[in-house]
């Protein structure tokens, strides 16, 4: 009985282990592969039920873990909720996606493990569990980049993946180790402690503290996609299979924003001034410069992973801004770019499943050959231009006006160039969203319709409907976001 | 059943998406209008359920229902619902206006193919966000939707867009009324800045208005007002609702003569309780509205486009609820006394079924002949029995006869002009200006319907009575344009109603009988000369356009033609904003062209190429080399170390 | 014992020398081979930080040990799913050559 409550807090993960250990014999036993994809749904949607049921009813107390490695919160339940709903609407459109494929078990059983990694994550108190969830998702994401693996492109976009990601798995657990020196444990909230022991260690701590953070913030922000850590993302959202394209962009990214606040904001907040200015530059930079070359880009792909590093840039803002208030901004902007993006790159999935190509040429007259994806990819774009009343619009709202606030109380007043900077780079970015549709509805393009196929309609839809539903419900959401911010109890509110 | 009022607008929204988003094969009949029926016949009955528990005594003033949609810190943006008698006023406008017109629509928009489905989707969404603002319980959501009303007008004015006249005189509408518009967000800027609060319950509190000094008070009115006279095309902002009569008729109809315009009137009601406090932007507002009314009511003796007459006839008896609006404030203060209110919200609400009657009737002719021009018409009256019929009622009631619903609710605005005299004597001019224009307005509607339907036809036409789905709703129109009247004597009467919404401001006012109330209006000398006044003018018109031969250029001679010239040119005020906008504010936009062109376009255009080129160079940094990508990762270490170990120290 | 910063000057050059690798070798083998050094200098202070606050503290302190033997097992994942990668793209490619593999690009 000792171990069942010791395994309480891992249930969600070993459950999408043990169907993902199923898929593959479901994939011999049965022809009809939408079986298998319908299986791979049922752990996604058992546990989305659980976690929303808790989310809104309080009607479970989280079990405190024997072994302190994991703690789920308000803060992990909303994570899980975006990750499990990304899972969702990737697996419903890949059911269309890789109908002619090979190995589709494995595939399905891969989005299982790599999203019970992210799950790891989004529940560790520990550097440790972070690690490892990273590294579960990592690798499992390596291979889904790489699934076609007749095409040159995908294998091309798994090797870059793989590379840089071993690459910048290296770096964090170098920089783990080095914690680990400094205060002794890997639990961030003991950490956190220990760092405030004004580093007695071993002489030089100090500095190897920051050398750690520097490499910490690279292996996160390879996640993340943070300029310049970035490089690999639009290449490998490209090449990868473009449902797995939405997968990293909506809930790999997210994961690493998991772990940043953990890290950052709990194990490291004692040294908030000495990587407090250099996150916001590397904020200002990334939104910058994803915007910019969004700008010149003609594949949708390729544009969407570069408005993703944009987004990446609005998130960080959290950091240096580092209030509860700015937090609870940052959750709902992770909310709701998880569902606009991901349906955004399920748009041009359900394109693909009806051989239209994935350039900006191929959107010619689309509002003609298919009404529902014209209209939804408007939604999407919008709601990541920040329109109101999207969903976009109140999360960034509440984003940028975080900084704007926190530049008065609690905080030093340069704060409020964030808030500029972002606001500008919005304006930047409604040019190559707005483009997009322009397009869709003013451009004459081929004329035959586009047939979409219903589970990918299905996909879009969970994604149109929450894009809209989380701007409307902009004070239930944003109510639910301050309580989950909440776990940060060290941080001022902020407003 | 007040919580159910938020559903109002939300059926005719339905519509809108539903007409808007369907594909084409089902719309089925009409390209959509059975939905767009369908939509305001869910909001007519809702509106008659919510105005019968307003009857019965039932108001939603206190702890409004909201929809907090966005709070920041201390200031929140929330949408609810506020129903008290003025509110249930707007909803039986608009909701039987609303729906009478679309219905009229299915027979009036048969030949326009295509655009139908555009018609109809902006015209549902008109209808939703009409009745947003009627139910609006704070400025800021009034606004809001005051803004979509503005652009949904715009959108129909400018429904014929391939029309250069009809493209520009939709600009010109939005244009115009966003002078207005801009006014009105200044005037609920500064009444946040006092009160930190836009919902009515709070502003309306005595506590509100101490908070607001004097001067402040005046100067948000009086802005308040502006948006008013924007929205209810006042001078000096008139001159947009004729040019929007480019529109289709039912456009005009229903936004231009029943509902939108009515808007302003409505906004000058709402804000009662902030006016009274300010006598001064009251006589403002009286001033305007008399100034109005015998404007537009000259201008309209010598039009020639039937539209046009009753555009202007709109602005003219605009111009008259808020003259009546004004004067009503003063009763208030110094008499305590609702009779001007009432007067106005009475007359608004007469006014927008025989207006509404009166284009829709309108409408029918220039369906069957094909033009506006009245001076190619004539003799129709044989051919179109029951259009005839009803616009003579129409044109009965807004001139003020016995017993149609003009007369008492203009008799009522007049007697309260008159009555606010007692105050300020300014009022015994307005109410002359009142009676002159109720003589003009008589004389220039029978000009209207004999040049139409009486004598011999002037140009070869072939008429023919319009569908019965057309003339359905003309007949329920002219129904209301003789009834409405007598709700003066229902029940506890229109004034005992009205005086419920303002109850507040009244300090324990006599309520009036209904008999004391009849007895006032038959005993009083002044209904019978304006009563007299209105005979003569129909009277006038008859001899001058019904006799055959008669010498009318005897009028464009007078004055050697200058005063004929002076009101075809509509006093030149058009030709003013168009000179002035081509002399002076094309002067300016000369040099703003250059500096924009210069100076702006060179910035821009600098920032363009800069921002494409440096996306572009960093974009070749890209090379697909993914050991340059891990080079670069660790130079962003090196970097970022370097300034977090040495430059930031150094600094801070 | 041996002093610490001994131990630290080891680990740093050896996550040196991999990261180095890793940026310019060409080998896509070889490269995945400098990231296992990488890794493993992260072990080495992991061990050996284990060792230090167990000596510094008086109390046994395992998290180091057990957490590099985590490592270790993941980097055995790792290699396995790259040199799977690595194999497809040399069927595509026809070479392991990393800057020869650069279709996605731009």
């Amino acid at each position: 009985m000792e171990i069942l409550n010791t395994l309480e807090p891992f249930l969600p993960q070993l459950l999408l282990i043990l169907f993902a250990t199923l898929m593959p014999g479901l994939d011999y036993l049965f022809k009809d592969k939408r079986i298998v994809a319908f299986a791979s749904l049922i752990p996604l949607i058992a546990i989305m039920g659980a976690v929303v049921t808790w989310l809104f009813t309080d009607s479970w107390t989280p079990p405190g873990s024997s072994i302190a490695l994991v703690e789920i919160n308000l803060f992990s339940g909303l994570f899980m909720l975006v990750f499990l709903a990304v899972g969702i609407i990737v697996v419903l459109t890949s059911m269309d996606f890789v109908r002619t494929d090979k190995n589709q078990g494995e595939y399905y059983a891969l989005i299982l493990l790599a999203i019970a990694g992210m799950t790891l994550v989004a529940s560790a108190a520990d550097l440790f569990v972070i690690f490892v969830g990273l590294e579960i998702a990592g690798i499992s994401s390596f291979a889904l980049s790489g699934f076609r693996k007749h095409e040159k492109r995908s294998a091309e976009a798994a090797t870059k993946y793989f590379i840089i990601g071993g690459f910048s798995s290296a770096l964090t657990l170098f920089a783990i180790s080095l914690f680990y020196g400094i205060a002794g444990t890997t639990n961030i909230s003991a950490m956190g402690a220990a760092m405030d022991a004004s580093f007695t260690s071993f002489e030089g701590s100090e500095s190897f503290a920051l050398l750690a953070t520097v490499l910490v913030l690279a292996g996160f922000g390879f996640k993340v996609a943070l300029v310049p850590f970035h490089m690999w993302a639009p290449d490998v959202y490209e090449g990868a299979p473009t449902p797995i394209s939405g997968l990293l962009a909506a809930a790999s990214k997210k994961m690493g924003f998991a772990a940043f606040f953990k890290v950052f904001l709990i194990g490291l907040i004692v040294t908030k001034s000495d990587w407090d200015i250099a996150i916001a530059i590397l904020a200002i930079i990334t939104m910058t410069v994803g915007n910019l070359i969004a700008v010149s880009q003609t594949n949708i792909k390729r544009m969407l992973a570069y408005s993703s590093v944009a987004q990446a840039g609005y998130i960080l803002i959290a950091l240096p801004v580092g209030t509860q208030y700015a937090v609870a901004g940052a959750l709902f902007h992770i909310l709701t770019h998880a569902f606009m993006k991901s349906g955004a790159f399920m748009v041009v999935a359900g394109m693909a499943s009806c051989a239209i190509g994935e350039k900006l040429d191929d959107f010619k007259g689309l509002g003609k050959r298919s009404p529902f994806l014209a209209i939804s990819m408007t939604l999407f774009l919008f709601s990541l231009a920040g329109i109101p009343p999207l969903a976009g619009f109140a999360s960034k709202f509440v984003l940028f006006s975080s900084a704007v606030y926190g530049s008065s109380d609690p905080g030093p007043s340069w704060l409020i160039w964030l808030a500029v900077a972002a606001v500008l780079n919005s304006a930047l970015s409604l040019y190559y969203y707005a483009r997009v549709i322009k397009y869709m509805y003013m451009e004459k393009g081929s004329e035959a319709k586009v047939k979409v196929p219903r589970s990918t309609t299905a996909a879009i839809a969970i994604s149109l409907a929450m894009t809209i539903v989380l701007g409307v419900y902009f004070d239930a959401v944003m109510d639910l976001c301050l309580r989950a911010a909440e776990a940060f109890s060290n941080l001022p509110i902020g407003f | 059943m007040l919580e159910y009022a938020w559903l109002i607008p939300v059926f005719p929204f339905v519509a809108f998406l539903l007409i808007a988003l369907l594909p084409k094969r089902t719309l089925w009949w009409e390209s959509g209008a059975v939905y767009a029926i369908a939509g305001t016949l869910c909001s007519l009955v809702l509106s008659m359920l919510v105005v019968w528990s307003v009857l019965n005594g039932e108001t939603l003033t206190t702890d409004t229902p909201k929809f907090k949609w966005l709070e920041v810190g201390d200031f929140s943006l929330e949408f609810g619902v506020w129903i008290d008698q003025l509110t249930a006023l707007m909803l039986v406008v608009v909701s039987i206006v609303g729906t009478l017109v679309v219905v009229y629509s299915g027979g009036y928009m048969r030949e326009e193919g295509e655009g139908r489905r555009r018609y109809y989707a902006e015209i549902t969404l008109f209808i939703s966000v009409m009745f947003g603002l009627v139910i609006s319980d704070n400025y800021l959501q009034m606004f809001i939707f005051w803004e979509l009303v503005g652009l949904c007008s715009y959108l129909l004015i400018g429904f014929w867009y391939e029309k250069p006249s009809a493209a520009s005189a939709a600009k010109r509408a939005f244009i115009v009324t966003r002078v207005g518009d801009i006014m009105f967000m200044a005037g609920i800027i500064i009444l946040f800045k006092y009160v930190g609060s836009l919902d009515f319950e709070t502003l309306f509190s005595e506590s509100a208005a101490v908070a607001v000094p004097t001067d402040m008070m005046i100067l948000a009115t009086a802005l308040i007002f502006g948006g008013a006279i924007g929205k209810s095309a006042q001078f000096p902002l008139h001159e947009w609702l004729p040019d929007a009569m480019e529109g289709p008729t039912t456009v005009s109809a229903l936004i231009h003569a029943a509902t939108m315009v009515k808007a302003g009137v409505y906004l000058v009601a709402r804000s009662y309780p902030l006016l009274i406090h300010a006598p001064e932007s009251l006589l403002f507002v009286a001033v305007i509205g008399g100034v109005t009314a015998i404007l537009a009511a000259t201008v309209a003796l010598a039009a020639n486009d039937i539209k046009r007459v009753l555009a202007y006839s709109t602005i003219s008896q605009l111009g008259y609820m808020i003259l009546g609006l004004g004067a009503g404030g003063y009763l208030v203060i110094y008499a305590n006394s609702p009779g001007g209110y009432a007067a106005a919200t009475f007359h608004l609400m007469n006014h927008a079924f025989f207006k509404a009657l009166l284009f829709l009737c309108a409408g029918s002719v220039i369906h069957a002949i094909g033009t506006n021009d009245m001076r190619l018409m004539g003799g129709l009256g044989k051919k179109m029995k029951i259009t005839s019929l009803t616009m003579l009622i129409g044109a009965l009631a807004i001139s003020g006869i016995p017993p149609f619903s003009g007369f008492w609710s203009k008799d009522e605005v007049l007697a309260a002009v008159w009555h606010a005299g007692e105050f300020d004597s300014v009022f015994f001019l307005l109410w002359l200006m009142g009676i002159v224009t109720a003589f003009m307005t008589a004389f220039y509607m029978f000009r209207m319907w004999f040049m139409t339907f009486a004598g011999e036809p002037r140009s070869e036409y072939h008429a023919h009575e319009s569908p019965r789905i057309m003339t359905v709703p003309l007949m329920i129109l002219a129904g209301l344009a003789m009834t409405s009247g007598f709700v003066l004597f229902i029940g506890d009467g229109f004034k005992g109603f009205m005086e419920s919404s303002i109850e507040g401001l009244l300090h324990g006012a006599e309520h009036e009988s209904l008999v004391d109330i009849a007895a006032e209006i038959f005993t009083d000398p002044l209904t019978y000369v304006s009563l007299t006044l209105a005979v003569v003018g129909i009277m006038l018109a008859r001899k001058i356009y019904l006799t055959p031969g008669f010498d009318r250029s005897m009028f464009s001679r007078g004055f050697n033609g200058k005063l004929q010239r002076a009101l075809e040119n509509r006093w030149y005020i058009s030709k003013f904003y168009d000179d002035f906008a081509v002399k002076v504010v094309y002067g300016l936009s000369l040099i703003a062209d250059k500096f924009d062109r210069y100076v702006i376009d060179g910035l821009v255009n600098g920032f363009a190429f800069l921002g494409g080129n440096t996306g572009n160079f960093i974009r070749r940094l890209q090379d697909g080399n993914v050991q340059r990508y891990a080079s670069l990762i660790l130079v962003g270490i090196c970097l970022l170390l370097i300034l977090v170990l040495y430059i930031l120290p150094w600094g801070g | 014992m041996i002093p610490i910063e001994y131990w630290l000057i080891f680990s740093s050059l050896l996550f040196v020398i991999g990261a180095y690798g890793v940026v310019s070798r060409k080998n896509a083998i070889v490269v995945l081979m400098c990231i296992e050094i990488m890794l493993n200098a992260a072990n080495i202070n992991l061990v050996m930080f284990s060792s230090y606050h167990s000596v510094l503290h008086t109390v046994p302190d395992a998290t180091g040990q057990v957490f590099a033997l985590f490592s270790i097992a993941i980097a055995a994942a790792e290699v396995a799913v790259g040199l799977a990668i690595i194999l497809s793209v040399y069927r595509r490619y026809q070479t392991i050559d990393v800057d020869k593999i650069n279709i996605l690009r731009w």
